[in-house]
């Protein structure tokens, strides 16, 4: 065995140390191995090693947390909103109040009233019901997205292989079925979170249909 | 030949050599038609992007040589394929085949590229093609695969598993990789799965699924309009949240009821909740109209 | 005995808010992701290495947990159960970015051949401390698959059976790799070592 020289000689490993090396990470995951610590007293290299990994593997374990943006919760609140996943106090906290005064519950039985015999009147505030539920569960952004996406596919459409373009038509005529359905649904059940779930999901795949159509009529092959 | 009428012989020997022509020119490219063949060395695990915006047929086979073999083949001169290894000197970690189409005018069919490609089994894969059909067999890295009508299939791929067609069916055999699976109008299949992770979803398509339910697997089915079935041992251990809101359900599994019942605020709906076995893997099962069967395998 | 009672307070706080949850109350989500963000997160920085990427992680584990609460049966620890939902979002993502990893299912053969050294004046050395941004900055340094490997046994406490599980390989494997991703690591923090005044971890016994 090479003894270190005061020059920085290199030190050659043993057979000690061969062994060392073998058994080392038998012992670090805690099963005995005497050579690994007689070993460790006797050899500066091999201690020095033994001594380093059992330093980082306890700094490793201590390692704090660390503390994340508030913009994360923002974005998850956001988009659980917009799946109707959770329903917000405050929401229901101030239709609840505005109910409870007299004078709105007075305007809205003599608009009750009025419904009855006008039955156009329904007819609209059915309607306006279902969109005002649609923003809620899907979010303004979302929809006027899809809008904006909509109105360019619609420009730029010819530009695609007519039997793709009819796949998009389909595929869009089909998720705008399952949107009134939703809608539909949910004007009469506001709280059906099945209805919540697929509106925002119907939402969602449209964005992804008219982004998929987008980027084709963009990329013909040039 | 012993046996034949002289005529015979003649009539054989009028038709065979055109016939022969006949055979062999169905392997020779039509007239317009190119066919370009290449090789390139590769690293085992090789990224390759096929990007095909007219459409065609594509197929990718999984291999033990550490090589990608190529054939392209384009209905008229009016399309280019464009072949990038990187690095270009050396084993290639990644490949690219692009379709260029040179001549706007041309009709879908003239722009048509048709690439098969052999390539090491432990690629991962990034196809993009709208129309025609897409099949990978035997690749077991990572598959990511964007159609809007193409049929597609991917048989024993271990890897993730991404795929998306608008329209069109998405089979799904052997899978033993993560798989994320979309349509619109499409069926998706999914048989022989060993898959810990299965995540599948179409509007008015059907899903079928025929395969195990692994113990700590995460599985959600979800269709809109489309029926659901399930298929899976008796044997499996999994907890089910089945949930049809206007179509019906039909569970042949005799389920343990569980502790926590998920809210679901919701009268009418027709479900299935609890669990088979000890009830390791979650399983969804999810439709708005579509009718959901869940059976044991006989 | 403190922290037995502090870890059943904690159990049932958690079973509290998860019923909410599971009822939609916005308030009972909002406390779940305090209790557990920093967890999540930090778990999410670690095996990335990245500050964007980790928020986005970070997101979409709360959002798959927020989807799928109604399905927690409670058999096992909430925190467990999220634990696992936050290291499949993780790999999902990591394969994804097409990472090159090393390869978990390569034989152990770390048995059959030592390492062959040479040791020079400075190996003798010993490290003394180190610092949380040192260990931080080394982990990052770590090739993907010994960091995966790394971080779920020595900084989330996985055993080995649960790592083989949950990395697709064989406990010889994840053990294996792990010695090697602590050898890795040792060489990382001895290449960027800050002088022993710094402070930081002191070294055990």
């Amino acid at each position: 065995m090479l003894q270190q020289g005061g020059n920085g000689a290199a030190h050659q490993a043993t057979a000690s140390c061969r062994d060392f090396d073998v058994q080392l990470s038998d012992y670090l995951e805690g099963q005995d191995r005497p050579a690994v610590t007689t070993h460790a007293v006797e050899c500066e290299f091999c201690g020095a090693v033994l001594a380093d990994l059992l330093l980082a593997r306890s700094a490793s374990a201590g390692l704090a947390e660390d503390e994340p943006p508030a913009r994360v919760w923002a974005n998850v609140r956001a988009t659980l909103v917009a799946e109707g996943l959770i329903h917000s106090p405050r929401q229901r906290g101030r239709w609840m109040e505005w109910l409870l005064t007299p004078a709105p519950a007075a305007a809205l039985t003599a608009l009750v009233l009025l419904s009855v015999f006008a039955g156009r009147s329904l007819i609209h505030r059915y309607h306006q019901t279902a969109v005002d539920v649609a923003e809620i569960v899907v979010g303004r952004d979302l929809m006027q997205n899809v809008s904006q996406m909509e109105v360019a596919f619609r420009a730029q459409s010819a530009r695609l292989n007519p039997t793709v373009e009819r796949a998009y038509e389909e595929d869009l005529a089909s998720l705008d079925g399952e949107i009134k359905e939703c809608q539909d649904t949910l004007a009469r059940q506001p709280d059906d979170n099945l209805s919540r779930e697929y509106l925002a999901s119907a939402y969602t795949e449209k964005a992804r249909v008219l982004e998929s159509a987008l980027e084709l009529g963009d990329s013909d092959g040039r | 030949m012993a046996g034949r009428h002289p005529f015979q012989d003649r009539l054989i020997a009028c038709f065979s050599l055109p016939l022969a022509l006949l055979v062999s020119a169905a392997f020779l490219p039509a007239a317009g038609q190119g066919r370009v063949e290449k090789s390139f060395r590769a690293i085992p695990n090789c990224r390759i992007r096929i990007s095909n915006p007219p459409g065609g047929v594509i197929v990718v086979r999984g291999w033990d040589k550490a090589e990608v073999h190529a054939v392209c083949v384009t209905n008229s001169p009016k399309v280019e394929i464009d072949s990038e290894p990187t690095p270009a000197d050396a084993e290639a970690e990644k490949l690219e085949f692009i379709t260029h189409v040179l001549d706007l005018q041309a009709t879908p069919e003239e722009k048509r590229v048709s690439y098969e490609l052999d390539v090491p089994k432990d690629s991962s894969l990034m196809i993009s093609s709208p129309e025609g059909s897409i099949s990978v067999e035997r690749v077991s890295g990572d598959d990511w695969i964007d159609s809007v009508n193409s049929r597609i299939s991917v048989t024993d791929g271990a890897g993730l598993i991404q795929v998306r067609s608008l329209n069109g069916d998405i089979s799904l055999i052997r899978p033993v990789g993560h798989i994320d699976a979309t349509s619109i109008m499409g069926n998706l299949t999914i048989t022989g799965s060993q898959s810990q992770n299965i995540k599948a979803q179409t509007e008015s398509g059907k899903i079928t699924f025929d395969g195990d339910f692994l113990p700590i697997g995460d599985y959600l089915l979800k269709t809109y309009a489309g029926d659901i079935s399930v298929i899976c041992p008796s044997s499996n251990s999994f907890s089910l949240e089945a949930r049809s809101l206007h179509g019906k359900l039909d569970n042949q599994f005799k389920l343990r009821r569980k502790a926590h019942i998920p809210y679901s605020g919701l009268d009418g709906s027709a479900s299935a909740f609890g669990r088979n076995n000890r009830g390791d893997a979650s399983v969804t099962v999810k439709s708005y109209s579509g009718t959901i069967h869940v059976r044991p395998r006989s | 005995m403190a922290s037995t009672q502090s870890r059943a307070s904690k159990a049932a706080s958690d079973a509290e808010l998860i019923a909410r949850a599971q009822r939609g109350d916005e308030e009972a989500f909002g406390a779940l992701f305090e209790v557990h963000k920093r967890r999540v997160y930090s778990l999410c920085l670690r095996m990335t290495g990245d500050t964007a990427e980790a928020e986005d992680l970070a997101q979409e584990a709360f959002l798959q947990l927020f989807r799928k609460i109604a399905t927690f049966r409670g058999e096992s620890a909430f925190s467990t159960w999220l634990h696992r939902l936050v290291v499949n979002v993780v790999l999902m993502h990591l394969r994804k970015k097409g990472l090159q990893q090393v390869s978990l299912d390569e034989p152990d053969a770390s048995q059959d051949e030592p390492l062959k050294r040479e040791y020079g004046d400075d190996d003798k050395r010993l490290l003394h401390s180190i610092d949380r941004i040192t260990l931080s900055r080394a982990i990052d340094g770590l090739p993907p698959g010994y960091r995966a490997v790394l971080v779920l046994h020595d900084v989330e406490g996985y055993e080995h059976n649960e790592i083989a599980q949950i990395l697709n390989c064989s406990v010889g494997n994840s053990k294996s790799q792990l010695h090697k991703a602590r050898l890795k690591l040792r060489e990382l923090l001895r290449s960027q070592r800050l002088p022993a005044s710094m402070g930081g971890v002191k070294p055990p016994g």
